[in-house]
């Protein structure tokens, strides 16, 4: 089964877009902060993440950094799930090495879950 | 401001040539040169508050966007769950999903009050209704209140209290708000939410209350910027709900009350926050 992380602290973001993923029939790894977000894909190495930019602990910044940068995680896709909306997080994320940025405000769950099939496809 | 400088301390001296002496000369060079130093600083340092407050303002306006957009954006992904059909929702999970929305809408209304009060502040249209208040009580029934939701499950908030009489005056309304969100920071900026510990003290006619957590601390680069609105004062990476502008706010309430609001720090041991205001003796 395709496991998709998501690193996400808002309770009622990660519980729908759970919901949605699950219905899927992808696994989903939920992770609150960016430090165990980032334990956790190194451990777990998902298919896929979803990445939340303003979270506790770790900014989601430094978390896509830390995946790109590393052997073990860097294949990994990353799309960005975030309301940033600025032009300068859109191109720090993609050049960091995301795959996708996601402005969540602008898309329906069930658009997102299209972005990740696209995703997990070109994989 | 260099080509200026070099200029004028060419024209100086020739001109002094003309008037003065020699050690009238380098008097004359040395003053204006120091003039014009002066004034480019002065110049330079102006333009660095402004671009300062020009990138605290767009700072802000960035985070408010952010604080706005994700409770709606909780809001809109529920309610497209609840009626999807793909997926089958308990009653148990649709009260929950309820709850949710109900919290993300408090929460918005929360920051468009905010922003509301701080433009009433700044064009000094803001109301106030001073009277007599109890501070012990109203901290002690606001730790009640809270304590239940399930947010506030794994804290723990001690209250001590020491002296006699905790009257004090100024409007009840807005110091809950002060108090609220005074434990509201104590609690987001703790390690251990378990360590958060309220005093509430009287003694030459001031009642003092502090508030102290072990948490993240502040960053001493920080520290002037903690009071003032559109900052958020300890860094971004552990702060993910809130506007930046509760602190300003309170400082404007406590100070109006003739109160004075601070705070000590250290960076990865924990904050103490603390207001003084003067004791209400009951006539």
């Amino acid at each position: 089964m395709t496991k998709i992380l998501f690193i996400e602290d808002e309770l009622s973001l990660q519980k729908t877009m759970t919901d949605f993923l699950k219905n899927e029939k992808y696994e989903v790894v939920n992770a609150y902060d960016g430090e165990n977000g980032l334990t956790i894909a190194q451990k777990e190495k998902p298919d896929l993440i979803l990445l939340d930019l303003i979270i506790p602990k770790m900014d989601g910044f430094s978390v896509l950094s830390t995946l790109k940068s590393s052997a073990e995680t860097s294949a990994i896709p990353v799309i960005v799930l975030t309301n940033l909306e600025g032009t300068k997080d859109v191109e720090q994320a993609l050049e960091l090495g995301a795959t996708t940025y996601l402005v969540k405000a602008n898309y329906t769950l069930e658009e997102v879950i299209t972005k990740i099939k696209d995703s997990l496809q070109k994989i | 401001m260099g080509f200026i400088n070099i200029i004028s301390i060419i024209a100086a001296y020739f001109i002094g040539t003309k008037y003065f002496d020699e050690y009238q000369i380098v008097i004359l060079v040395s003053a204006l040169s120091m003039f014009i130093l002066i004034i480019g600083y002065l110049i330079v340092q102006s333009f660095e508050r402004i671009a300062d407050a020009s990138r605290m303002k767009t700072d802000f306006l960035n985070i408010a966007t952010h604080q706005l957009l994700t409770p709606l954006s909780s809001i809109r992904w529920i309610t497209e769950t609840l009626l999807s059909e793909k997926i089958d929702s308990s009653p148990t999970q649709t009260n929950e999903y309820l709850q949710m929305i109900r919290v993300s809408s408090q929460r918005m209304v929360k920051l468009i009050s905010d922003l509301l009060d701080v433009n009433r502040i700044e064009e000094g249209r803001i109301q106030m209704n001073p009277q007599p208040v109890d501070l012990h009580q109203t901290t002690d029934d606001i730790i009640k209140e809270i304590m239940p939701q399930n947010e506030f499950k794994e804290v723990e908030v001690k209250l001590e209290h020491e002296g006699e009489n905790f009257l004090v005056f100024i409007d009840p309304t807005r110091l809950r708000m002060v108090i609220q969100n005074l434990i509201d920071n104590a609690i987001k900026y703790s390690i251990s939410k378990k360590d958060i510990q309220i005093k509430i003290s009287s003694h030459n006619s001031l009642v003092k209350f502090e508030i102290e957590d072990k948490g993240i601390g502040i960053k001493k680069s920080d520290y002037d910027k903690m009071f003032q609105k559109f900052s958020r004062g300890r860094t971004i990476k552990f702060s993910t709900t809130g506007s930046g502008l509760g602190l300003f706010i309170a400082k404007f309430v406590i100070e109006k009350a003739g109160g004075k609001i601070g705070f000590d720090s250290e960076e990865n041991k924990g904050s103490r926050f603390w207001f003084i205001l003067p004791e209400y003796k009951p006539r």
